[in-house]
Formats: structure tokens, sequence, C-alpha cells
């Protein structure tokens, strides 16, 4: 199953991001889902945009090398499901390549709002309506008609949809449509409803996919989207197209236009009360680099709940809403439902061992069997798979962490700069040692020992030792999970 | 086959008793002990825990192989030819016994090592 | 405490190592406990007392002197377990309680010969029974063969005509059971004035005044008893015997030692017993020579001189040249300070060493045999008559002792024929 994920404006590529440290981490997914992010911005130098982008990059390239025959182990496994680009599936009747990016050009395009519309060569009545309906005031920068497209809608809605409007000629959705042919393949939009890129694509994609032109495989197939409604605040910038104080407003306007327009099977409904941490007012750009929030990371679970649910699961449009065990600003993995709980979390603690393993544990103990078995003394620091891997676990995912922890909610459940035993912050591994004897918990000599004993074990099935290495990671982290045991689920 | 090896670098000795009695059986003991020693640090420690199993591990172990080899010689010459002391060619059996340990212990490591669990890399 | 582990580790090691260094690994070759020092369980004189003796004891003969003097001599060997035990026998044992001093004394004054004639063979089975078990049984006799008085009255030519034959078979058939039991005899002879009276082969008295009569010792006993008891008596007696020999049950000596440094000549050969191996090079201007140890005594006394040694010791080596150069004793090798630990402890197990040359060698392998024949000495034969009846046939002479020794010696003969037998293979 194909999974095609549009990921529109800066919030859909946070969310992205967040899916991508999901799935490297083993969340729960179907065993043949393919996820196909398109990434939908006009603009292209978004920070968010490009970190969503590095992830999903290196995603794809650890994912590569660690499963060379293309199949994970499990489900679980991490890097489990494939990402691939729109440009390299296969397009029946798309006469234009599209190249093999997660972000592919929206609009030939280069310019303001006003070019975009060809206001020059517009008669005067055309152009007088045009002054009613865009602010053409004299700011240069904030003035509607004079807004500089690439770095996107900022917040306007009434622009973006404008945009959007022409998506149906743009070679990405031609070469998407011809992409389309199977009938299990599933549609999901991720999109904000408060931005000015999200709202707009959103509805334009959905009508776009629901028109009755459309070709049937599109028409029939099974579509969701998670909209995303605010969950933070900017400070205040003058100098900003972006209004925040019409995000609430904005909101309202689309959820009733979403009411009688939007026919989706599953729609996701997420959101937050801002909190004290203000983001900063850029009008997009490589300056758009927002922390990461809790909210994005669920909003990347209901991606993952779409796809888990089984052809027979959908009946007519449904909606969901997330709501948390309790209304703390500071969240740790007991706050959240059992469902995220067993699908998403579990998976993080182990990816964190792991991460821990990989980044901390190894590179001091390189003189050890299990290493020199896996080459890692010479490739741990140049080899592409290897370089990749450690600039994903050490430090995109952990940035990711860092970064929900530093927020507001505060979503803070793992503690990497102590040792293993303190990783998991609910749950402090107890070490009952006595006269130096004894259970220490996970030492660097429980380690030792677990890696040693499983890395020969994994010589016959896995014999490239990139493939060897994941899977090792994978059972480490599993022996430090036995380790911890239980956490508790009880709130107090 | 002990004796030629032996005989090679010191030469012989009047004494039929090493060729008799010393040469194959300090060779051969030798070439046992080495083997169990190379077998007890891949595949006993080796395998049981990580903690004899570094390149430092492996040395001391040699270094004590190395002693058993010379010293085994010396023992067991000075038994057999009942000498109160080490004479030079019991040295240079012993130098000789000392060598064939080192490359069997050598040649042991790098195939029981294999079978080890901890120390599969070590020394190599 | 993975320290705690190491040095644990490290501690068991360097024990193992000192313990491989400290105990002997080397099979443990049959180490010379030092020879167990022979002891005589008892020393047993028994003094022929039938009538044909008394001439001995009368008046002053040096019998009397010679036996008093071996039996106070006798008593002073040592190591003995048991005090010397003296016994009077012709027909009948019996013991004399009286002791040494009381012996010596009753041999100058009480008539002690008064015994019935009896039979050699007979005295030879009851001193046998104490030759056993580490005892030593010493015989003084005329020994002189005779059949009892009945059979002479019968036939006065019986002692001539079947000494031979019945009575050589008798003694004989007794000396055979004792080196069946490995017991050994050695025989002395001396001479003494003889006064009384003498029984000729016919029975028949005469009566001698101080002419010389020839009389006999007999030591009888297990080798190495024996060895002790004539070395000993051998160094304290003053009265020489007029002749000896010695009537050997030890077995063959086949064993030996080979020495590798010892009087060695030649470069390149290597002792490896029983071969000497790389015999190459060897010319006659270029010979090689090595030594052998070998333990020769339980030999009889003469057999063990270098003079019988050197004239007796047969070499054959096939095709090949190799000569006895040199017999020494053990105690005459020189140089031996020199010797590693175990051509000294060869030594110490050896008698005598032996060097042979190797001269030329044709073969690849030549197999060497040495021997050293039995060989008795014979002066009994010229100290042996037939007829005694006339002072001139008999003078220093016994009846019928070429048949007594013919007996013993054909008991001792049988089997063997070699006091030693060596093999070795020269290999180039």
């Amino acid at each position: 199953m194909k999974l095609f994920l549009f990921a529109i404006g800066g919030t859909g590529a946070r969310v992205l991001r967040s899916l991508t440290m999901l799935l490297a981490s083993g969340a729960k997914t179907p065993a043949d889902l393919t996820i196909v992010p398109i990434l939908l911005d006009m603009d292209m130098q978004n920070g968010d945009t490009a970190r969503a982008l590095d992830g999903v990059e290196l995603y794809r390239t650890i994912r590569n090398s660690a499963y060379p025959n293309g199949k994970a182990p499990d489900t679980r496994a991490f890097f489990a499901a494939p990402m691939q680009s729109l440009g390299t599936l296969q397009s029946d009747g798309a006469q234009e390549r599209i190249g093999d990016s997660f972000l592919p050009q929206l609009t030939e395009h280069q310019g303001t709002f006003e070019t975009f519309l060809n206001v020059s060569t517009m008669d005067d009545i055309d152009r007088e309506l045009l002054k009613t309906l865009y602010d053409n005031s004299a700011r240069p920068t904030s003035a509607e008609l004079k807004l500089d497209l690439s770095v996107g809608f900022k917040g306007n809605p009434n622009i973006g949809s404008v945009v959007f409007n022409a998506l149906e000629d743009a070679p990405l959705y031609r070469y998407f449509v011809g992409a389309f042919n199977n009938d299990t393949d599933r549609i999901f939009i991720i999109s904000s409803i408060f931005g000015g890129t999200g709202s707009s694509g959103f509805p334009q994609l959905v009508k776009l996919l629901q028109d009755p032109s459309q070709k049937t495989p599109i028409r029939n197939a099974r579509k969701g989207a998670v909209t995303v409604m605010p969950y933070f605040a900017l400070d205040e910038n003058s100098q900003s197209a972006i209004d925040q104080n019409r995000f609430n407003s904005k909101t309202k306007a689309a959820l009733s236009y979403y009411q009688s327009q939007i026919h989706l099977d599953s729609l996701y409904y997420i959101g937050d009360k801002p909190g004290a941490k203000l983001y900063a007012n850029v009008e997009g750009g490589a300056k758009q680099t927002n922390n990461a929030h809790v909210v994005e990371m669920l909003a990347a679970e209901a991606v993952l709940d779409f796809a888990n649910r089984s052809a027979g699961e959908f009946a007519g449009k449904t909606y969901y809403e997330y709501g948390l065990r309790r209304d703390d600003r500071n969240l740790n993995l007991v706050h959240f439902a059992d469902a995220t709980y067993q699908n998403v979390l579990l998976s993080l603690v182990r990816f964190s061992y792991a991460s821990k393993f990989y980044v901390d544990y190894i590179p001091a103990n390189l003189r050890e069997s299990f290493a020199k078995s896996l080459n890692l003394p010479q490739q741990l620091g140049t080899g592409t798979y290897y370089v990749a891997l450690t600039k994903f676990m050490g430090d995109l995912y952990r940035r990711w962490l860092a970064e929900m922890a530093d927020n507001d909610r505060r979503f803070d459940p793992f503690n990497f700069a102590t040792d293993f035993n303190g990783l998991v912050r609910e749950k402090q591994i107890e070490t009952k040692t006595f006269m130096g004897f004894g259970d220490k918990g996970i030492t660097d000599s429980f380690l030792l020992n677990q890696a040693g004993d499983i890395e020969p074990k994994l010589m016959a099935p896995y014999p490239q030792p990139e493939a060897r290495l994941m899977h090792l990671l994978m059972a480490v982290a599993d022996r430090c999970t036995e380790k911890l045991g239980d956490l508790n689920r009880q709130l107090v | 086959m002990f004796t030629a090896l032996y005989e090679l670098f010191i030469g012989k000795n009047p004494d039929p008793t090493y060729r008799n009695a010393v040469f194959t059986s300090v060779g051969t003991l030798t070439l046992l002990i080495m083997l169990v020693l190379a077998a007890l640090f891949y595949l006993l420690l080796g395998r049981w825990r990580a903690v004899f199993h570094r390149t430092s591990h492996w040395i001391l172990t040699l270094v004590i192989a190395l002693i058993i080899g010379f010293s085994l010689a010396i023992s067991y010459a000075k038994d057999a030819t009942g000498e109160p002391s080490a004479d030079s060619y019991m040295y240079g059996f012993a130098g000789v016994n000392l060598l064939w340990a080192l490359i069997v212990f050598v040649g042991a490591s790098a195939l029981f090592r294999r079978g080890s669990v901890y120390a599969r890399h070590t020394p190599f | 405490m993975i320290r705690t582990r190491f040095s644990l580790v490290l501690l068991l090691t360097f024990g193992a190592a000192w313990w491989f260094s400290g105990c002997n690994l080397a099979p443990q070759e049959e180490t010379p406990t030092a020879p167990k020092a022979d002891t005589i369980r008892q020393i047993n004189v028994f003094l022929e007392t039938s009538a044909s003796m008394n001439g001995y004891l009368r008046g002053s003969t040096e019998f009397k002197d010679i036996v008093s003097e071996l039996v106070t001599k006798a008593a002073q060997i040592e190591p003995v377990r048991q005090p010397l035990a003296l016994y009077t026998i012709d027909k009948d044992l019996k013991p004399y309680s009286g002791g040494v001093n009381a012996f010596n004394e009753g041999l100058a004054t009480t008539p002690l010969a008064t015994g019935k004639s009896s039979e050699l063979h007979r005295i030879f089975e009851q001193v046998g029974a104490k030759a056993r078990n580490g005892e030593v049984a010493l015989l003084i006799s005329d020994c002189v063969l005779s059949f009892p008085d009945a059979e002479i009255r019968k036939n006065p030519e019986i002692n001539r005509t079947d000494a031979s034959s019945v009575l050589k078979n008798a003694i004989n058939q007794q000396f055979a059971q004792l080196r069946k039991d490995t017991i050994s005899a050695s025989v002395y002879a001396f001479e003494s004035a003889f006064n009384g009276t003498y029984y000729d082969y016919q029975n028949k008295k005469q009566t001698l005044n101080g002419e010389k009569r020839p009389f006999y010792v007999w030591a009888i006993g297990k080798q190495r008893v024996l060895t002790l008891f004539n070395q000993q008596l051998q160094e304290r007696l003053n009265a020489k015997p007029e002749h000896r020999l010695d009537f050997g049950a030890g077995k063959t000596v086949t064993d030996y030692d080979l020495f590798f440094t010892l009087n060695r000549q030649g470069e390149n050969w290597e002792a490896d017993k029983p071969a000497i191996n790389n015999l190459k090079k060897v010319k006659p201007d270029a010979p090689a020579e090595f030594a052998i140890g070998v333990d020769l005594s339980g030999l009889p006394t003469y057999a063990q001189t270098e003079d019988f040694l050197t004239k007796n010791l047969v070499v054959s080596a096939g095709n090949a040249r190799v000569k006895l150069v040199k017999v020494e004793e053990r105690d005459d090798v020189k140089d031996t300070e020199r010797l590693k630990a175990n051509e000294s402890r060869m030594l110490s197990e050896s008698s005598h060493v032996l060097t042979f040359r190797v001269s030329q060698l044709f073969d690849a392998q030549t197999p060497v045999t040495i021997t050293l024949p039995v060989r008795y000495d014979t002066w009994y034969v010229g100290q042996s008559t037939m007829d005694d009846r006339t002072p001139e046939n008999r003078q220093g002479k016994t009846f019928a002792l070429e048949h007594l020794m013919n007996g013993v010696r054909e008991a001792y003969e049988t089997g063997a024929g070699s006091f030693l037998k060596l093999s070795i293979t020269l290999n180039q």
C-alpha cells in the first residue's frame, strides 16, 4: 500500500519531520506501507521544510543500506516503512519528469502575486476589481499584491487559493495522477488551518481530488487529512505580513467551510492552546525554523493511525480529535492514551536507547570485537550510511526531542545527558548491588556483553555490516528495554 | 618432527635424552598448553563474559604463555637430564620453545577467535 | 569489579606458570635408588666331621689355623642380621652351640671328627638348605666322593668305576636344584698337613703323618650376598686359598648404558641406545670410539677382572671393523667430574666401562654383538686322582674331584652360556 502524503506549507513540513522520527523509531505501521511524501510549498527556502527534507533524505539513505533487499524484518523495525519520492514512481501519461525531490516545484512562477496574476496585462476594470479584493497599499512588503510568492502566502489563504487553483495544471500534480493506479493506495493531507499555504492549499487539493472528472482510482481511494489548528503564538512583528490575531477567526471561517465542502473518509483535528513560548514571526524563508511541538508529533501519529486502519474500517466521513489524559503543561509518557503509548511512545523509548548506544557508546568502544566485526573503526566516521545514521540519531532525532522538551507544552521524556539507567525520565533503572557485585542496570559491561553476544548471531542472516548494525541496534535496544521493564501508566 | 625443529636452531646434544625424552614431549606439551590457553582465552572466557577479551588481556596471556613455554622447556630438560642447573643448551632449547609457543599461541588465536564472542577480533 | 576479576585471573595464571615450572614433568627415569645395601641374613658354617676329616685336626695342621681364622673372620663380616651359626655335619646335622671361641678351642683340643662316613651329595643337600633366603652357607670338607661303606665292601672298585656316573650325577642333581633357585657357589681350595687315618677309595685305612692334603671351603648363597661375602672374606683372610672357582647362577648380562661423551672419539655420531647413528664419516684414519657401561658385579669375581674381560670378550660385527679398545673398572675411569648428570648416573650404575673403536663400516646397518662366554677355571682337573692308594698318586690331590666339580659345573653351565651378551646396532 502506498500512502501519498501531501504535506502542505510550514506546518505540513513540521509534521512530516515528526513523522520521519516516528517511522525511524519503528512506530507501528502496516507491513506493506510505502510512504510517498509530497511537500507542497511555494517557499522552497523555508527552514522548517528544509529540516523535514533533511530528515526524509537521511531516512531514505539509511533505510536503503540497512535493508538491502528493501524489506524490513518486521513492522516495528527502525526505519521500517520505505519513503519514496513521487518522482521515482512510475507515472502513466506524464509528459514531464519532476525530479527525485520530496519537494517538487509547485509552480514555475518567480516573483510577486501581482506578476503571478499578470496584473499588468489586465484591463482597468479587472485591475480595479482586484484592488478591491486585495490590499494594494503603498507598503512595499506587506501589501498583498506585492507579496513575493517564493516565501509562501504568509498567512493569506486568499492569495494561496488563487495559486493552488492552478495546481491541476502543475507538472507535479499531473505526475501524481499518472502514478496513482492502485485501488489500495491511499491519500493523506497534512495542513494547518491558520496559516497561508496550508489553509489555502488544502481545500483546493481536496476539491481537485473530489472532482468528478478525476480518474477513478483517485476518486475511490481512501483519503484522510489532519488539520492542525493554532497551537502556538508568534511574537509581535509589525514588519511581518503574518497577523496572528486573525488565526482564530480564520480557523472558524475555514472550519465552517470544511464542514460543507470537504468530504474525506477520515478527518483528524488537532490543536492546542498556545503556550507561553512565542514563535518568531518570520514570513517564511530560511529563517522560519519553528521548534518542534508535541502537537506535530501527534499529528504525525494521525498519519500512522490512518495508514493502520484496515480497508474495512472506513465507514463514511469520520472526525477524530486528540485528547490528552490530563491537561498538564509538562507532558511525560504517562500523559498519552494507551494507543499512542503502545504504537508510538514505546518505539521512541527503544529508539532512544539505540541512539544512545550508537552515538555515545559505540564510538568509545571501537576496540571491541563486535565493533571490529562491523568494520566500525574504519567506517563510523566516514561511511555514508554510518555518518547518516550518526546525524539522524545523534543530531536530528535528539534536536527534535530537545525542541519538544523546550516548548510549551513541554514534552521531555528522555534525558540523553545522563547514563543509560536514567535515559527514560519516567523510570530510573534500579541497581541492585552489594559490595560491587550484582545488577548495575545498563552499564558499559552490560552493553558490551549484549552486543558481543548478539552481533555474532547476526553474522549469518545479515552478512552486510550495514544491515547487521541496524539489527544489532534494535536487539541491543530491546535488551535495554527489557532491563527498563514496564513503565507506570497511572497518572498521579 | 619436534626434534628436527629444535635441532635446526640449537644443534644436536650428544645426550640422546633430548631426542628420546625431551623434544617430542616438550613440543607436544607446549602445543597442547598453548591450545588450551588459547581455548581458555577465546572459547571459555571469550564466550562467557566480556571481562578478559581486550588486546591487553591477550598480550598478558601471551606473556604468560611464553613464560610457560620457556620454563617448561628448562624444567623438563633439567629433569630429564638430571642436571642441577640449566646449561646454555637448555637456554637455547627454552628459547626455541618460547618461539614455538609464540607461533602456536598466535596460530591458535587466529584459529579460535572465530569461535569467540567477545574476543573475535582480539588482537587482529 | 572488572579490576578485581582481572587480578584474579592474573594470579591464577601466574600460579599455573609457577606450578608448571616447579613440578617434575619429565617421566621419571628409574632413578637408581641407592643400591640397596645387601645384607646377609645369616652365615652358617658347616664343618664336616666324618671320620676321614680326623687327620686334619690332629697335631699341628694348617687346617686348624685356616678354619679357625675363617670362622673368626666370617663372624666379622657385615652387615648380617643374625650372628654366625655353627654346625657340624656327618651323617646328621648338629648345631654347635658353643660359639666361635669355643669352636676354635674345640678344634685344637676336642676330637671333633668322629662321625660316620657321609655321602657328599647329602651333605650338599643339607648345606644348600641353609643357603637360601639371603643366607650364606660355608662348608668345610675334604670333598672326597665316596659310596657308602656297605657298597664298597660289596664292590671295592665301585668308587673308581662309578664316581663319574652315579656320584657325579648325584652332585649335579643337588646343584641343579640350587641353580634353579638362583643360588651360586664358590670353592676355595686350601692345603693342610694331615695326621691320621686316611681312607682310600677302597676304604682301606692308611696312616699319614704330616702328608699335605687338600681341603675345600664351599661358600654357597644367592649371588649378591655371596659376592659380598666373598669380597669381605678375601679382604679379611690372611690365609690365601691355593685356588678358587666360582659357579654363578647370575643371569646373562644384557643391559648396558651407552655413554655419549665418555671416552668418545669422532664428532658426528649420536648415541641412541641400542644404536649408534650417523657413523657415516668413519674411516680407518678417523675412527669413532664409544664406551658402554655394564654392571658385571653379578659375575664370578675372576670374570670381573680386566684381564679376563680383555681376553674373553668377543665382538662380532659382521661386515664392520669394531674392536675392544679398553676395559676400565668404574673407579678407574678418569675425568668423571666433567660428565653430565646423565652420564654420571650411568657410570654409577655400571661396574665396568668398555670402550670400542669402530674403524670401518660398510653396510647401512651393522648389528654388533658383544659376548663374554662362560669360562670356568680348570685347576681342579690337575688336582684330581682316581687312585689314591699311594702317596705319589694322591700327593696334593683329591679322589674324584674332577667328577665332583664337573657335576657342579654342568649344573651351572646349562642354558645361558654367556656371562654377557650385548647388542648394539651401528647405523651409517
